[in-house]
């Protein structure tokens, strides 16, 4: 008896944690806009943005460099705005 | 008034347009304040160096004893820029394969070119000799380049605070995002790296804007261009938040020659003596005599030490 309640309240514990999980790869997204954006700003003039301050950020490259190669692929493979707001979404 | 009561201060700047007598100005002022048994370190931020024109000695970017209490620095911002790039390479080597370092060799080369990297690099040892003179000196001085170069070095605080704020911001948005989405929570060094900036870019302005510990002196001479591009500067200046302590006038023909040619000039520079009266009267410290004689070395130099003591 006691085993099946715990286990009644085990998937309905876990139907109730499902939206939350999902919404997990939403808020990563998010995360990894924000790290773009973070990523122009520093590295710039990799894409042909002029960047005045390229002396300073420099200092961060030893810590980005993994990145960088990433970030400018994603930069590039980039579509449409739209397009990747919609992707978050199931549709 | 005299340049006297610039004695207690712990960095006195000499500005002013182009030849009007900035080093000769920051070289005697240094020389008087050595020998009232002050511990002086002279900086040029002067990308074109006279300092070691002037005391007839070789200074550089290592630094001259020029006398027992008198210490003289020319900052090369080639040097520094190459000293900050290499140490950025050592620890990329350190963190990152070799591979990575080759593709990624074009983007420290264009960062070391750009248009900016001069003055940044200016900008970073002025932090790094105000550091370090803090305790091993009682006062720095600081013979700058011509206005433009020193009026964009004195406001550098405020703009590159503005941006570094906007870093900080970007990056703990992300960091918080990451956080959120991970569940993993762990040390930033990106994070790291740019509070301390922000942190030298802080210090470097409250330096600048504390009137207690700081001065700034304009050199000017009693001609209108001079006159008039210290008036802009003074504003420019204030603007960022710095007050001028005071004006020096330089080059004033004795009263006692005369002759056709020199009368004539006397009209002229009494003129724009009354100007500078009229528009910074109050913060004129010494005039300063034309001399009959090129200077340089420190008899000379004593002669217009006294002149600015003597107010």
């Amino acid at each position: 008896m006691w085993k099946k309640v715990a286990a009644f309240l085990k998937d309905f514990f876990a139907t109730l944690l499902r939206p939350i999980n999902k919404t997990h790869p939403m808020v990563m997204k998010e995360a990894l806009d924000a790290n773009d954006a973070f990523m122009l700003l520093v590295f710039g003039d990799l894409l042909g943005i002029p960047n005045p301050t390229s002396y300073y950020t420099l200092e961060l490259l030893p810590y980005l460099a993994d990145d960088i190669e990433r970030w400018q692929q994603r930069m590039a493979v980039k579509g449409t705005v739209l397009e990747e707001k919609a992707a978050q979404f199931d549709f | 008034m005299s340049v006297a009561v610039l004695f207690d201060k712990k960095y006195v700047f000499f500005g002013g347009k182009g030849g009007t007598g900035k080093t000769t100005c920051a070289a005697a002022f240094s020389l008087k304040a050595s020998e009232r048994g002050k511990r002086i370190l002279l900086v040029s931020t002067d990308p074109a160096h006279s300092l070691s024109d002037i005391f007839d000695k070789a200074i550089g970017p290592k630094g001259a004893q020029i006398l027992d209490n008198l210490f003289a620095l020319e900052v090369d911002p080639e040097i520094e820029a190459k000293k900050y790039i290499e140490g950025i390479k050592r620890q990329l080597s350190s963190a990152v394969s070799s591979v990575v370092i080759d593709a990624l060799q074009k983007q420290i080369d264009a960062a070391y070119m750009s248009p900016g990297s001069e003055e940044a690099a200016i900008f970073d040892k002025f932090i790094e000799v105000m550091e370090e003179a803090e305790k091993s000196f009682d006062m720095v001085v600081f013979d700058t380049a011509p206005t433009g170069h020193t009026l964009r070095l004195l406001s550098l605080p405020k703009l590159l605070d503005l941006w570094i704020n906007g870093l900080v911001e970007k990056r703990e948005k992300a960091l918080k995002l990451f956080q959120r989405a991970s569940g993993v929570e762990k040390e930033d060094p990106i994070l790291r790296i740019l509070q301390k900036r922000k942190a030298l870019f802080e210090k470097a302005g409250s330096v600048l804007s504390d009137l207690e510990k700081t001065a700034f002196v304009f050199v000017v001479t009693p001609e209108r261009l001079s006159v008039f591009e210290t008036e802009r500067a003074l504003k420019y200046l204030e603007s960022s938040g710095i007050k001028a302590a005071g004006i020096v006038i330089n080059g004033v023909i004795p009263q006692e020659l005369s002759g056709d040619f020199i009368d004539k000039r006397k009209e002229v520079q009494e003129k724009y003596v009354n100007v500078i009266y009229e528009k910074f009267g109050d913060k004129v410290l010494a005039k300063i005599k034309l001399l009959d004689k090129d200077v340089w070395g420190l008899t000379d130099l004593r002669l217009i030490a006294d002149m600015l003591v003597a107010g």
